[in-house]
C-alpha cells in the first residue's frame, strides 16, 4: 500500500492536491505501521521476558518458602535452647540461694552467739570479775581474821609464859619456906632434946614439921621443874607461832598481789574482748549489708527468666501460626498485629524499652519507701 | 509464737530468697508455686500475712488473692504483691482483688521487711 501510493507520487511528480493528500496519508499510514510494528516488537520482547519474571518469581517464592520452613525448623530450636538456658540458670541460682541460705543461717547463728556474750559484753564480764573480786576479798578477809586469831593466841601465850615465870617464882619460894620450915624443925627438936622428957611430945611434932618441910621442899623442888619443862615448851610453841605468823603475814601480802594482778589480768582481757565484740558487731553490721546487697542480685534471675519465657512464648506462637501466613490467611498488617501482642505481653519496662529499641534503665529495687505503695 | 507468712511465687529462687529474709527476722513460712497451689497449701491454717506474685502460670495473682478474700479466714489477711509489673492498671487491678502493698522485684529486704512489719496482724 505504502510502495502504491509511493509510485503515484512518483508517477505525478508535481504538488497537486493529490500528491499531497497522497503524501499525509502515506505520512499517517507510515506513522501506524510504525506504532503496530514497535508493539509487535514489544508483544515479542515481553514474550522473550516473561519466562524469565516467572522464573524469577518461582526462585522467590522458593526461597520465601525456605525461608519459611527455615524459620519454623529454627524457631522450636531457639525456644528450646532459650527454655534450656532459663532453666539451668534457674537451677543454678535456685541452688546458689540454698547455698547462701545454709551460709546466712550459719552466720545468723554466729551472730546471735556474739550478740549474747555483747549482751552480757562489758557489763557481763565486768560483772563477773567485780563479783570474783569480791569472792576473793571475802576469802582474804577470812584469811585475815584468821591470822588475826593466830596473833591474838601468840599474845594469850605470852601472857601464859609470863603467868609460868611467876610460878616458878612461887615454887622457889616454896622451896625456900621449906628449908626455912625445915631448920626451925631441927630447931625444935634440938629444944625439945634439951627439954627432956617433957620435951619428948614436941620432938614427935618437930619430926613430923620436919618432914613435911622436906616434902614442901621436894614439892618446890618439883613445880619449879615443871614450870621449866612448861616454859621450854611454851617456848617451842611460841617460836612455832612466830614463825606461822610470818609465813602467813607473807601469804597475805602475796595473796593480794596476786589477786589484785589476777583482777587486773580478768580486766584487761574483759577490755580486749569487748574491743573484739565491737569489730565483730561492726563486721556483721558490715556483712548484712552485704547479703542483703546479694539478696537483691540474686533477684535478676526473676526478671532474665520472665524475659526468656516471654520471647520463647512468643516464638512457639509465631511458629504455629507461620504456615497460614504462608498459605495467605492473614492480613497485610499481620506484623503489626504481631508486634502489638507481643507488647501487649510485656511484664517489665525494660521490654517494652527493648521493644521500641532504646536504652533499658537499670532496674532499681523497690528500696526506698515511695516505691512500696500502700492501698 | 512466731507469725506465718505465705509465699506464692513460681520462681523457686525468688521463693528462697524470700523466705531468707523472712525466716531471718523469725517469721515461719508456708511456700506455694502458684495460687492454686497456694490454695490447696493452705488448707485452712492460719497465716497472718500473704506476699504473692502476680504472674505465674495455673493461677496468677490478682486471681489467687480474689480466690483467697473469699475464704472467710483469710478475708482480712494482708497481702504484698512482688512482681515485675508496675503498671498502674493491673495495680488497681490488685487493689480491687484486696492487695495492701504492691513491692516492685527486685526489692531490698529491709523495704519488705518494713512493709511486713507494717501489715502483719
Amino acid at each position: 500500500m505504502i510502495s502504491v501510493l509511493a509510485a503515484a507520487v512518483v508517477l505525478f511528480n508535481d504538488l497537486s492536491l493529490f500528491s499531497w493528500l497522497s503524501m499525509a496519508v502515506l505520512l499517517l499510514l507510515g506513522i501506524f505501521f510504525s506504532l503496530q510494528l514497535e508493539n509487535s516488537f514489544k508483544l515479542a520482547w515481553d514474550n522473550v521476558q516473561k519466562p524469565e519474571e516467572q522464573r524469577q518469581t518461582e526462585k522467590e517464592k522458593q526461597a520465601y518458602q525456605h525461608l519459611n520452613q527455615a524459620i519454623c525448623t529454627l524457631m522450636p530450636i531457639w525456644s528450646r535452647q532459650i527454655i534450656h538456658s532459663r532453666d539451668i540458670t534457674g537451677d543454678a541460682i535456685t541452688q546458689l540461694s540454698q547455698e547462701f541460705t545454709n551460709i546466712v543461717n550459719r552466720l545468723t547463728q554466729t551472730i546471735d552467739t556474739t550478740n549474747t556474750i555483747s549482751a552480757e559484753g562489758e557489763q557481763g564480764v565486768c560483772g563477773h570479775i567485780k563479783h570474783s573480786n569480791e569472792e576473793l576479798n571475802l576469802s582474804l578477809d577470812t584469811l585475815v581474821k584468821a591470822f588475826a586469831s593466830q596473833e591474838r593466841a601468840l599474845e594469850e601465850m605470852n601472857v601464859l609464859v609470863n603467868l609460868t615465870e611467876e610460878l616458878k617464882t612461887m615454887a622457889v619460894e616454896v622451896s625456900g619456906i621449906a628449908e626455912q620450915t625445915n631448920m626451925l624443925a631441927l630447931n625444935a627438936a634440938i629444944e625439945a632434946a634439951r627439954a627432956g622428957d617433957s620435951g619428948r611430945g614436941f620432938a614427935v611434932v618437930a619430926d613430923e614439921v620436919r618432914n613435911l618441910s622436906i616434902r614442901s621442899s621436894e614439892t618446890g623442888t618439883n613445880m619449879s621443874q615443871k614450870v621449866d619443862d612448861i616454859n621450854s615448851a611454851m617456848d617451842s610453841a611460841l617460836t612455832t607461832v612466830k614463825a606461822g605468823a610470818n609465813t602467813a603475814e607473807t601469804v597475805l601480802g602475796d595473796s593480794r598481789d596476786k589477786i589484785g594482778k589476777v583482777i587486773s589480768d580478768f580486766k584487761q582481757i574483759a577490755g580486749k574482748m569487748s574491743e573484739s565484740t565491737k569489730i565483730m558487731q561492726h563486721d556483721n553490721a558490715e556483712l548484712l549489708k552485704d547479703i542483703s546487697n546479694v539478696l537483691v542480685s540474686l533477684q535478676f534471675q526473676d526478671r532474665v527468666s520472665q524475659m526468656l519465657t516471654h520471647t520463647s512464648d512468643f516464638m512457639n506462637q509465631i511458629e504455629l501460626e507461620l504456615p497460614g501466613y504462608h498459605a495467605g490467611l492473614f492480613d497485610d498488617d499481620i506484623i503489626e498485629k504481631w508486634l502489638a501482642e507481643s507488647e501487649a505481653a510485656y511484664t517489665m519496662v525494660e521490654q517494652k524499652q527493648l521493644h521500641h529499641n532504646s536504652a533499658p534503665e537499670q532496674t532499681k529495687p523497690s528500696g526506698n519507701t515511695d516505691e512500696v505503695e500502700f492501698f | 509464737m512466731a507469725k506465718t507468712i505465705l509465699i506464692v511465687d513460681d520462681s523457686a529462687s525468688l521463693r528462697q530468697i524470700i523466705k531468707i529474709t523472712l525466716t531471718g527476722a523469725g517469721y515461719q513460712v508456708i511456700e506455694g508455686e502458684n495460687g492454686q497451689d497456694a490454695l490447696d497449701k493452705l488448707a485452712g491454717q492460719k497465716v497472718n500475712l500473704v506476699v504473692s506474685d502476680v504472674n505465674m502460670p495455673v493461677m496468677d495473682g490478682i486471681t489467687f488473692v480474689t480466690e483467697l478474700k473469699k475464704l472467710p479466714l483469710y478475708k482480712f489477711t494482708p497481702v504484698i504483691m512482688l512482681t515485675t509489673e508496675s503498671e498502674q492498671e493491673i495495680k488497681e487491678a490488685g487493689k480491687a482483688a484486696g492487695v495492701r502493698a504492691w513491692m516492685v522485684k527486685p526489692f531490698k529486704p529491709a523495704q519488705m521487711l518494713t512493709a511486713v512489719q507494717k501489715l502483719i496482724m
